[in-house]
């Protein structure tokens, strides 16, 4: 059997989820842990900000994760309403929320940061701004989701809901290069190759491991419960 | 039904529940005029842009509040759905006639806040222009969430939740195409952006509203 086909279907899609979901976890302990220690302790002290920069090894990461889940959940969305395909709706309906708190840890950790920095907590800046309606649209969809009983029609209402948002990312991403305002533009993606040193850039990616594993473990696990929920 | 009957149709509903739709604009009028109230006279003509758009935003959503309501409790939608001609037709001509009854009255009464706000009329003209070409964006935004929120408990708060972070872009825009005007700077740039959003949302909004309706009611 195809195995397109073969995970499709709840009963077998449930059983890797049980199976996955335990390893994603303990990837994302490791990496995290290599992270931090790496982050905090071997990463050099940056000329300009000291060890304050440090904090930027939770908000860059948090701040990807946000706009990540949400370009996935445009694709369960979108497959939602094309397919009908049932993992795709388990999955739609379990990402707003870790999304929502992604998109919320890098606002704080923003916060905290910008006062050193900037002098100030917060500022009407094109990214922070955009950052800060990204979360009312999860809290929107979440709002939305809770409202309707039935989870087949939730999934079809939410994946509607969410394809129209799905225009905001574009301008999330590309805000700090059209608009010239407080927030630094891209250094890692751009073209010309990433602006920081490897030793910050190594425990960069690794958070961001880290991160991604742990969405994968709660969601995989969400849609487990879920699964197993209903056929009891 | 085709799409002229169900044109007229519309409008002489609106007619005949003109008490109904005199609410959002009374309630635009009152929004907007408590800014003058409050604020000192001299920061008047600054927050005119900003309050009149916010005020025009918050009516049309609460305009939009019981747009698909009746049709999908007495089962008229279903009638939509069963007519010849497609639904998303029937929708750009509904939405059509929502804006004639409820934008046309609304701008009628602008030129009350150019004197209101002590605005001068030049800009004042920029800025009746920028909602002109913002507001038929902003129906159609909350329309799709009314299809979308249509037949659920405390869907006019849930309208509000879903619309009012999808709208932000059109009320930036709007307001950086106002202010630039007033400060005597070329405006044609957000002004492209409004048309753009404008034709983007009424060549493709009646679709994507009669998806959602269908989802709904589905």
């Amino acid at each position: 059997m195809n195995i397109v086909t073969r995970y499709a279907s709840p009963k077998h899609f449930s059983a890797l989820a049980k199976r996955l979901a335990p390893w994603m976890g303990a990837t994302a302990g490791i990496l995290l842990t290599l992270g931090l220690y790496w982050g905090l302790l071997i990463a050099p002290t940056d000329y300009q900000q000291g060890d304050g920069y440090r904090i930027m090894f939770v908000h860059v990461p948090a701040a990807w994760m946000s706009l990540i889940i949400y370009v996935v959940m445009t694709g369960c969305a979108l497959a939602t309403l094309i397919w009908r395909t049932k993992i795709s709706e388990y999955w739609l309906l379990s990402s707003p929320l870790l999304g929502a708190s992604f998109t919320f840890l890098t606002l704080v950790t923003g916060s905290l940061w910008g006062r050193p920095m900037w002098g100030t907590w917060w500022v009407w800046d094109a990214r922070l701004t955009s950052e800060l309606i990204l979360l009312f649209i999860y809290l929107g969809i979440m709002a939305l989701e809770g409202a309707i009983p039935d989870r087949r029609k939730a999934a079809r209402v939410v994946s509607m809901l969410t394809l129209v948002g799905s225009v905001n990312i574009p301008i999330i991403k590309f805000s700090v290069d059209w608009w010239n305002t407080l927030h630094q533009p891209a250094s890692i993606f751009r073209a010309g190759g990433p602006a920081i040193h490897p030793l910050m850039l190594i425990p960069l990616f690794l958070m961001a491991g880290a991160f991604t594993c742990y969405y994968f473990c709660l969601v995989l696990w969400k849609i487990h419960k879920q699964i197993k929920g209903k056929h009891v | 039904m085709t799409p002229l009957r169900y044109f007229l149709f519309c409008l002489k509903l609106h007619f005949r529940q003109r008490r109904e739709v005199a609410l959002p604009l009374f309630f635009f009028l009152m929004v907007s005029s408590l800014f003058p109230l409050t604020f000192s006279s001299q920061h008047l003509p600054v927050i005119a842009p900003v309050t009149l758009w916010i005020s025009a935003l918050l009516a049309i959503l609460l305009s939009l509040n019981n747009l698909f309501r009746e049709d999908v409790e007495d089962g008229f939608l279903i009638q939509l759905l069963l007519s010849p001609a497609p639904l998303s037709i029937l929708i750009a001509v509904k939405l059509l006639a929502h804006g004639l009854a409820y934008l046309l009255p609304l701008f009628a009464t602008l030129p009350v806040f150019a004197l209101w706000y002590n605005y001068p009329w030049d800009s004042f003209s920029i800025l009746a222009l920028s909602l002109a070409l913002g507001t038929p964006t902003l129906l159609i935004l909350g329309a799709v969430a009314a299809a979308l929120a249509a037949g659920l408990k405390q869907s006019g708060m849930l309208l509000m939740l879903i619309t009012l972070p999808l709208t932000t872009p059109i009320l930036l825009f709007g307001l950086s195409m106002a202010e630039m005007a007033s400060n005597g700077l070329p405006w044609a740039a957000p002004c492209d952006f409004l048309l753009a959003m404008a034709v983007v949302s009424v060549s493709v909004g009646p679709w994507v509203v009669a998806s959602s309706l269908k989802l709904g009611v589905s």
